[in-house]
C-alpha cells in the first residue's frame, strides 16, 4: 500500500470533521448563555429570584429586618426563649450588633435581583432590536430597571436611614451596583443619589412598559406609578406621590370585596381573585415562614392592634384566627399562605392617595378614598353593607383617620417599619417597647437601630465603607 | 484507550481467581457523643429551665421520650417512681448497640473471574469473564456485576494486523432505606438520641418520634389516617432503590506497518450503555405514609377524606442512555542505527464524544401488586399540610429531563532519542480541546508540553565502579494544565418554568468572568537512579520545583455581587519537594528480605492571591477555603489566640487589639489576618511508606506501614447551641468547667443558660485550644501469600496455585496528637478492619 496515499485518507479525516462547530455544542440542552431578548426575558420571568415567589416555602425577596424590628407583633416569652434563633433575637431585642457572621439573606437575596437586572440590561445593550422586536426589547428593559429600583428601594429600607431632604446629601445611602464586573470595586453613595437612582430607574420604565401584566409578577405601568407613589411617599414628597397614586388608581384594576372572601378558611386569600383583581405587583417578604421574627405561625398580633378592628369589620376575621387567651396569628397574606406578601396592592395606593389628599387640606375627597376603601372591607348583611362612611371636620383628623386606618389594612406587609421611620421623622414621636421576660426593650424616635447594620462579610470585602452608626 | 492483555502461548493459558473479602462494621463509638446518662442530665436540667415549654404546648415540634415524661410528670400523670424506673432503664440504652446489631454488618465481596488466552497460527485470542457480589457494611444493600471481555487479534497479512474486542458489563445495585448512624427524622432532620431503643428484645422494631410528637401521631385523623409511625428497623426494607446499567464497548483497531520502523494504527470504539434506576417507597414506607397523610383534606363535617397524593407507594423512574464514539490514529516510529542510534516517535490523533440522556418520570398511588398506578392528580394548587397549622404544599411532579454532550479533541506527539544507551533525550507534546461552556474559543484548549534528558553515568566508558553498577541522572520540564467543566467566562443560565406563572424562567448559575483561564503547572524534575552491586540496593532520589498560575478553586466574595462564591482563578502557588525511593533485598540465603522505602517532602508556598481578600477573616477559617496569604501553603490551620478560662466563671477568654478580651463579637468578626495564630498546614509536609517482604521457600509476608507528618487539623468540641437544642451533644461537655480551679485542667468552656451569644461558641470552635498536629503512623496492610508451582511440587496437576491472605486498616501505630484522634476519621465512625482470603489458580 502506498504510504502516502494512506496519509492522504488519514489527513482528510482529521479535517472533515468541523472543528469549530464540534467544540461549541453545548454540554447541556439545559444550559445557555444568554443573547437573544427571550433569553433575558426568561431571566426576568424567574418569579423565584426576581420576585421572590415561592412554590410551598421559599427565599423570598423583600427584607423582613423591618418588619420583625415594627410593632405589628409580639413574641411570648416561651418562644423567644427556647426556639427562636439567636439573630432573630437580636433584631427583637433591636441589638445593637445583632449579626455573627452569618449570611443576611434580607442583603443578599435583592442583590441577587440587582445583579439579574444588571446581566439583562448589559445584555439588551447589545442587541439591536427589529421592528417586530421593539416591544419586546423595551418591556425587557423596563423590566430590568423596575425590578432593580424595586430592591434598591427595599434594601434602602432596612439599610438606610429614613429619608430626609434637607440633610440627604450627608446621609449614606445603599452600594449602588450597576454592571457585573465582579472585579468592580463599589463604594456608597449617599442618600440622595440613592433615591434618585431608585425614581430616575422607574421613570424611565415608564415609558418602556406595557400599561398591565396579565401576571402580576410581571412588572407594569401600573406597578411603575404605584412603586413610584410609594418611593415619593418615603421621601415626603407628597405631591409627586399623589400624582403617581392618582395615576395609578386611573389606570385600571379593581378593590376586591371581602365580602366574597371565607373568613373561616386556614387561608382565605388561597383561591381567592385577589392576584386578578387588587394586586399590582406580586412579591414576597424574606423568609420560609419557620425561621423569620414575624413567622406567621408564631408571631402573635400586637393587641392593640386586633382590638382597634371592630366587629363588622371582615379584616377582623378574615386576617386574624386564634383566641384572646392564646393571642391572634395573620392569615391574610394576599399570598394565599404563610409566606408573607410584600408588593404593591391597589389598597396601598388608596391609602396614600387619601394620605396626600388629606396633607393637601382637600378633606373631602381624602375620605372619600378611605370609605371606598373601607366599603370593600366591611361586613354585608343580606346585600347591605353594615359599613357607616367616615367623615372628617378639617384636615388633621382626616389625616389621623388615614393613618389609623393604614395600619389597619397593611398590617405584615414589610410598610409598618418605614412608616414608623417617616412618621417619626415627621415628629409623631412612636415610640415602641417589648417586655422579654421581664425586662423592658425600647426603640425611640429617631433611634439609631431603625437602620441595620450593614452585614459582616460585606465590610470585610470593603474595609472602607462607612458601616451604620448604632 | 487501554491496551489489554493478549495471549501467546500455543496451549491456552487458563487463570482463574477468586477471593472473598471481609470489612468489619464502622465503629460508631469513635463519635465523641454524649452518653445515654449524660443526655438524660442535659434534658433534665434544659426542661428545669423551662426550654420545653414551647413544644409541649405545641403540636409542630418533636419532643424526645426524657422530655414527654418529664411533661407528664409535670402535669401529674406520672408518678415519681415511674420516672425514676423509665430513666434507669434509659442510662441502660445505648442505640449503637441495636445499630450495630440491626442496620451493621460485616460487609463481604466475593470476586470470581476467569482468563483464557491462547495464540493459534496467525489468531491471538484472550477471554475473560467476571463476577462480583458485594454486600456493604449497611443492611439492605447490596451489589453485583457480570464482566464479559473477549479480546482477539488476527494477523491478516505480514503487515496488517487487525483486533476486536468486545466487552459487556451488568451491574445490578440495590440498596434499601438503611441511613445507619445517619438516621433522621424525614421532616426537619432531627437525629436520633442517645438512648433511642429502635428493636425490642424479640426482633420487632420500635417506633422513633423524629417528626411528630406521639401525642400527635396517636390522635391524627381521629384514628382514620394511615399509621404515622416512624419504625427506622421496619424502614430499611420498605424502600427499594435499585440501579441496573448494561454497558457493551466494541473496540476494533487496525495496525499496518508501513515499513519496518513505522506503523499507524487506526483505533474506533463504539460504548454503549442504559441504566434505569428505580426508588420505590413502598406503600408501607414512612415517606410515602407520611406524604399522603400530610396532604389528606379531611371534611369532618360529611367524613370524608380526600386524598390528593392517592393511598399506594411512590416510584420514581429513571432511565438514562449512554453512547459514545471514539476514534484515534496514531503513527509509530522506532528504528536502531549502527547499534548506537536508537529512536522511538509516535504522533496521533484523538476524538471523543460522550452523550448522555436521562429521563426522569414520578408516579404516585404505585400498587405493583395490582399493577396500578394513579394518573389525575392536582398539581397545581396549594394544599395545606395536616401535620402544621400553617404549612400549604404542592404535590411535586418529579418530572425532568437532561441531555449531556461531551466532546473532547486531542493531538499528541512524544519521541525519545538515546545515544550509546547512554544519553536520552525526550520530549511530549499534547493539546486537549472541549466543548468547556461558555468558554472563549481559544480558552478551549492549550498546548502542553515537557522535555527532557538523562544520563546513563554508569555506562560511561571512565566510570569503574563494580559497586554502584547503575547510576542515571535524569532531568526534565514541563508545562501541564488544567481547566474545570465547573469554570466559565460567560454568564451561564439554566432553564425551567418559573413557579407561579407558565413562563419560562432561566436561574443564572454563574456571573461572567472575562478573565478566565487555563490554570498552568511548570514542573521541573531532576532526579538520580542508582543500583548497588548485587541489588543489594537500588532506588530514586528526585528533586521537584512547582510553579502553578492561575489555579482555579471556588473562593467567597462580595455578596453585594449576587453570589457568595465564584469558581474563578485564584490564586498562584509554588511548591518545592524531593521524593526518595530505596529498595533493599538480600539475596543469599533461604530467608529472604526485601524492603521498599518512599519519603517524601513537600513544601508549598502561595506566590499570589488573585481575587480581592476579605478582611472579616472568619471567612476563611473553614480548612476548606484557600487562605489568602502569600508565603504559606494553600490550605491552612488559622485560628484565634486562646488565653485560657476566666477562673471566676469558666468564660473562655481570647484576645482582641493585643489585649485579653471576651468580646467575642469583635474576636469573631473583626480580628484581622495578621492577628490570627498561624498553626500549620492542612496537608502533610513529610510523608511516605515503607513495605517489608519476608519470604521464606514459597510463603511470603509482607507488611506496609505509612506515615504522614507536619501537619495539622481541628479537633472537635462541645457545641452549646447543639447542647440547648436538646436532641444531641459532643461528650466535651462533661469536661466543662464547673467550679473555680477547674481552668488548670480544661479548655472547655462553661454552659451558661441561656446563651446570649453565639459567636462564643464560635470563638472557642476556632481557638487555638483545638487545633491539633495530625501526624501519624499506620500500619496500612498485611498480606500472606503461598505460591505452589509445578517446580516445587512435580506432581500438581495445574501450573501453579496461589493462595493470599490481606489484611487492611490494621492500626494506627502512633498518633502525633494528645487526645487519641486518628485524624482520618475525625469524630466520625471509623473504618471497620478488612481481611481478603483469595486464590489464583494457573492451568
Amino acid at each position: 500500500m502506498k504510504i502516502t496515499s494512506l496519509l492522504t485518507v488519514l489527513i482528510f479525516l482529521v479535517c472533515s470533521c468541523n472543528k469549530q462547530d464540534f467544540l461549541d455544542t453545548v454540554p447541556s440542552t439545559s444550559m445557555v448563555v444568554p443573547s437573544s431578548i427571550a433569553d433575558f426575558q426568561a431571566i426576568l420571568d424567574n418569579d423565584a429570584d426576581m420576585n421572590g415567589v415561592v412554590k410551598s416555602t421559599g427565599q423570598g425577596l423583600v427584607p423582613e429586618m423591618g418588619e420583625a424590628g415594627a410593632d405589628n407583633y409580639y413574641l411570648t416569652d416561651t418562644y423567644f426563649d427556647t426556639t427562636l434563633p439567636q439573630l432573630f433575637r437580636n433584631y427583637y431585642t433591636w441589638e445593637k450588633r445583632p449579626y455573627a457572621g452569618e449570611d443576611i439573606t434580607d442583603w443578599n437575596r435583592p442583590y441577587f435581583c440587582v445583579f439579574n437586572s444588571n446581566m439583562v440590561l448589559e445584555g439588551l445593550a447589545k442587541v439591536t432590536p427589529s421592528s417586530g422586536e421593539t416591544t419586546a426589547w423595551n418591556t425587557a428593559r423596563g423590566s430590568a430597571l423596575f425590578y432593580r429600583a424595586h430592591a434598591f428601594y427595599q434594601l434602602a429600607q432596612v439599610f438606610a436611614p429614613p429619608y430626609n431632604d434637607q440633610q440627604a446629601d450627608g446621609l449614606w445611602g445603599v452600594p449602588l451596583r450597576l454592571g457585573v464586573d465582579i472585579s468592580e470595586k463599589i463604594s456608597r453613595p449617599n442618600l440622595r443619589e440613592t433615591y434618585q437612582q431608585i425614581t430616575g430607574d422607574l421613570l424611565e420604565a415608564r415609558h418602556l412598559l406595557p400599561a398591565a401584566a396579565e401576571y402580576k409578577t410581571r412588572p407594569s405601568v401600573r406597578a411603575v406609578f404605584g412603586l413610584l407613589a410609594r418611593v415619593y411617599q418615603t421621601m415626603g414628597d407628597y405631591g409627586k406621590a399623589f400624582t403617581y397614586a392618582d395615576s395609578c388608581i386611573r389606570a385600571g384594576g379593581e378593590l376586591l370585596d371581602y365580602n366574597t372572601l371565607i373568613a373561616s378558611a386556614s387561608y382565605p386569600f388561597l383561591n381567592s381573585n385577589i392576584l386578578n383583581t387588587e394586586v399590582i405587583f406580586n412579591s414576597h417578604m424574606i423568609g420560609q415562614p419557620a425561621q423569620i421574627p414575624v413567622n406567621p405561625a408564631n408571631a402573635k398580633v400586637d393587641s392593640v392592634l386586633y382590638r382597634s378592628y371592630t366587629a363588622n369589620d371582615l379584616r377582623k376575621t378574615v386576617f386574624f384566627k386564634g383566641s384572646d387567651a392564646a393571642g391572634y396569628n395573620f392569615k391574610g397574606s394576599y399570598s394565599g399562605k404563610a409566606q408573607l406578601f410584600a408588593g404593591l396592592a391597589l389598597d396601598e395606593v388608596y391609602l396614600i392617595r387619601a394620605e396626600c389628599y388629606a396633607r393637601a387640606g382637600n378633606t373631602a375627597a381624602s375620605v372619600n378614598d378611605l370609605n371606598t376603601l373601607l366599603a370593600t372591607r366591611w361586613k354585608k348583611v343580606n346585600g347591605v353593607s353594615t359599613y357607616v362612611p367616615y367623615t372628617a371636620s378639617g384636615k388633621e383628623e382626616a389625616l389621623q383617620l388615614v393613618l389609623v386606618e393604614r395600619r389597619k389594612e397593611l398590617c405584615f406587609r414589610a410598610l409598618r417599619w418605614t412608616d414608623l421611620r417617616r412618621l417619626n421623622g415627621e415628629g409623631d414621636g412612636i415610640t415602641l417597647r417589648r417586655k422579654i421576660n421581664g425586662q423592658e426593650y425600647r426603640l425611640l424616635p429617631g433611634d439609631p437601630a431603625y437602620t441595620y447594620p450593614i452585614p459582616d462579610k460585606v465590610i470585610g470585602f470593603n474595609p472602607g465603607m462607612p458601616q451604620n452608626e448604632r | 484507550m487501554i491496551t489489554t492483555r493478549q495471549g501467546k502461548s500455543e496451549k491456552p493459558a487458563i487463570e482463574v481467581n477468586s477471593s472473598l473479602t471481609l470489612k468489619g462494621k464502622p465503629d460508631l463509638y469513635n463519635v465523641q457523643s454524649l452518653s445515654s446518662a449524660e443526655m438524660i442530665e442535659v434534658e433534665k436540667f434544659l426542661f428545669s429551665k423551662g426550654k420545653y415549654d414551647y413544644t409541649l404546648s405545641s403540636l409542630e415540634i418533636p419532643a424526645t421520650p426524657v422530655v414527654e415524661l418529664l411533661g407528664r410528670q409535670r402535669s401529674g400523670q406520672a408518678g415519681q417512681e415511674e420516672v425514676q424506673q423509665q430513666f434507669e432503664s434509659w442510662k441502660n440504652q445505648d442505640v449503637r448497640r441495636d445499630l450495630n446489631r440491626y442496620f451493621y454488618h460485616t460487609a463481604a465481596n466475593q470476586q470470581y473471574s476467569i482468563h483464557v488466552s491462547g495464540a493459534q497460527n496467525r489468531i491471538t485470542y484472550y477471554f475473560s469473564g467476571g463476577l462480583d457480589q458485594n454486600q456493604t457494611n449497611l443492611t439492605g444493600e447490596s451489589f453485583r456485576r457480570v464482566s464479559l471481555r473477549s479480546q482477539n487479534t488476527f494477523k491478516l497479512t505480514g503487515k496488517l494486523q487487525a483486533g476486536v474486542s468486545l466487552n459487556y458489563v451488568s451491574s445490578d445495585t440495590k440498596e434499601g432505606n438503611n441511613k445507619g448512624y445517619a438516621t433522621t427524622g424525614i421532616e426537619q432532620g432531627y437525629p436520633l438520641y442517645p438512648y433511642a431503643d429502635l428493636v425490642d428484645d424479640s426482633g420487632k422494631a420500635l417506633p422513633v418520634y423524629l417528626d411528630y410528637r406521639k401525642v400527635f401521631i396517636d390522635s391524627a385523623g381521629r384514628g382514620r389516617f394511615l399509621d404515622w409511625t416512624y419504625k427506622p428497623y421496619d424502614e430499611i426494607n420498605n424502600e427499594v432503590h435499585r440501579n441496573l446499567n448494561r454497558q457493551y464497548t466494541i473496540n476494533t483497531n487496525l495496525s499496518y506497518s508501513l515499513t519496518k520502523a513505522l506503523s499507524m494504527v487506526l483505533n474506533y470504539q463504539y460504548l454503549g450503555g442504559q441504566g434505569n434506576q428505580t426508588d420505590h417507597y413502598k406503600e408501607s414506607s414512612f415517606y410515602a405514609r407520611n406524604m399522603i397523610n400530610n396532604f389528606t383534606q379531611p371534611n369532618w363535617t360529611t367524613g370524608v377524606l380526600q386524598y390528593p397524593v392517592p393511598l399506594g407507594g411512590i416510584l420514581d423512574a429513571s432511565n438514562s442512555a449512554l453512547s459514545s464514539h471514539q476514534g484515534r490514529a496514531q503513527l509509530n516510529y522506532s528504528n536502531t542505527w549502527k547499534a548506537i542510534h536508537q529512536l522511538s516517535a509516535l504522533a496521533g490523533y484523538e476524538v471523543r464524544s460522550v452523550k448522555n440522556t436521562t429521563m426522569k418520570n414520578r408516579y404516585y398511588g404505585y400498587q405493583p401488586e395490582y399493577g396500578t398506578l394513579f394518573s389525575q392528580l392536582d398539581y397545581t394548587t396549594d394544599l395545606k399540610q395536616y401535620s402544621s397549622d400553617y404549612l400549604t404544599r404542592k404535590i411535586e411532579p418529579g418530572q425532568s429531563f437532561s441531555e449531556q454532550t461531551d466532546h473532547f479533541m486531542s493531538w499528541f506527539a512524544n519521541a525519545a532519542y538515546t545515544y550509546d544507551d547512554r544519553y536520552i533525550f525526550s520530549g511530549s507534546i499534547r493539546r486537549d480541546e472541549a466543548n468547556l461552556f461558555g468558554v472563549k474559543s481559544n480558552q478551549k484548549g492549550t498546548p502542553l508540553w515537557s522535555a527532557g534528558a538523562a544520563w546513563v553515568i554508569s555506562r560511561e566508558p571512565f566510570y569503574e565502579s563494580s559497586a554502584l553498577p547503575y547510576l542515571k541522572l535524569r532531568m526534565s520540564y514541563g508545562l501541564n494544565g488544567n481547566i474545570s467543566r465547573l469554570a466559565s467566562a460567560y454568564t451561564t443560565a439554566s432553564f425551567g418554568t418559573a413557579y407561579t406563572t407558565p413562563f419560562r424562567r432561566a436561574v443564572i448559575q454563574t456571573p461572567p468572568n472575562e478573565n478566565l483561564r487555563w490554570e498552568k503547572v511548570k514542573t521541573t524534575n531532576l532526579g538520580l537512579d542508582f543500583t548497588l552491586k548485587n541489588n543489594v540496593l537500588s532506588g530514586s532520589f528526585e528533586l521537584y520545583n512547582k510553579h502553578s498560575s492561575d489555579l482555579l478553586a471556588q473562593t467567597p466574595v462580595d455578596p453585594t455581587l449576587g453570589f457568595n462564591t465564584v469558581y474563578a482563578n485564584v490564586a498562584a502557588m509554588k511548591a518545592r519537594g524531593a521524593d526518595l525511593q530505596l529498595s533493599s533485598r538480600n539475596t543469599g540465603g533461604r530467608l529472604k528480605w526485601q524492603g521498599t522505602l518512599i519519603m517524601s517532602y513537600s513544601k508549598q508556598k502561595v506566590t499570589d492571591y488573585l481575587m480581592p481578600a476579605s478582611a472579616s477573616t472568619f471567612t476563611y477559617l473553614p480548612a476548606t477555603a484557600i487562605s489568602p496569604v502569600t508565603g504559606r501553603p494553600l490550605y491552612n490551620i488559622y485560628s484565634f489566640r486562646w488565653a485560657g478560662l476566666d477562673p471566676a466563671n469558666g468564660d473562655p477568654v481570647g484576645y482582641f487589639n493585643g489585649a485579653k478580651s471576651k468580646d467575642y463579637t469583635a474576636i469573631y468578626t473583626q480580628t484581622p489576618l495578621d492577628s490570627l495564630e498561624y498553626n500549620g498546614p492542612v496537608q502533610p509536609v513529610w510523608y511516605g511508606a515503607f513495605r517489608h517482604t519476608v519470604s521464606f521457600k514459597n510463603l511470603s509476608l509482607s507488611l506496609n506501614i505509612s506515615y504522614k507528618l507536619g501537619n495539622y487539623f481541628r479537633a472537635t468540641s462541645v457545641n452549646y447551641q447543639e447542647i440547648i437544642a436538646g436532641w444531641s451533644g459532643h461528650h466535651d461537655y462533661t469536661r466543662r468547667w464547673q467550679n473555680p480551679g477547674d481552668e488548670s485542667h480544661t479548655n472547655v468552656p462553661s454552659f451558661i443558660y441561656p446563651l446570649s451569644n453565639t459567636n462564643r461558641d464560635n470563638f472557642y470552635r476556632y481557638s487555638d485550644a483545638l487545633v491539633q498536629k495530625a501526624g501519624n503512623i499506620r500500619l496500612e496492610d498485611v498480606s500472606l501469600s503461598y505460591l505452589l508451582d509445578k517446580k516445587s511440587l512435580k506432581k500438581l496437576p495445574v501450573s501453579s496455585i496461589r493462595l493470599y491472605l490481606y489484611a487492611s486498616e490494621l492500626a494506627v501505630l502512633w498518633k502525633a496528637n494528645d487526645l487519641d484522634i486518628d485524624p482520618y476519621y475525625n469524630n466520625v465512625p471509623s473504618a471497620g478492619r478488612g481481611f481478603s482470603f483469595g486464590a489464583t489458580v494457573k492451568f
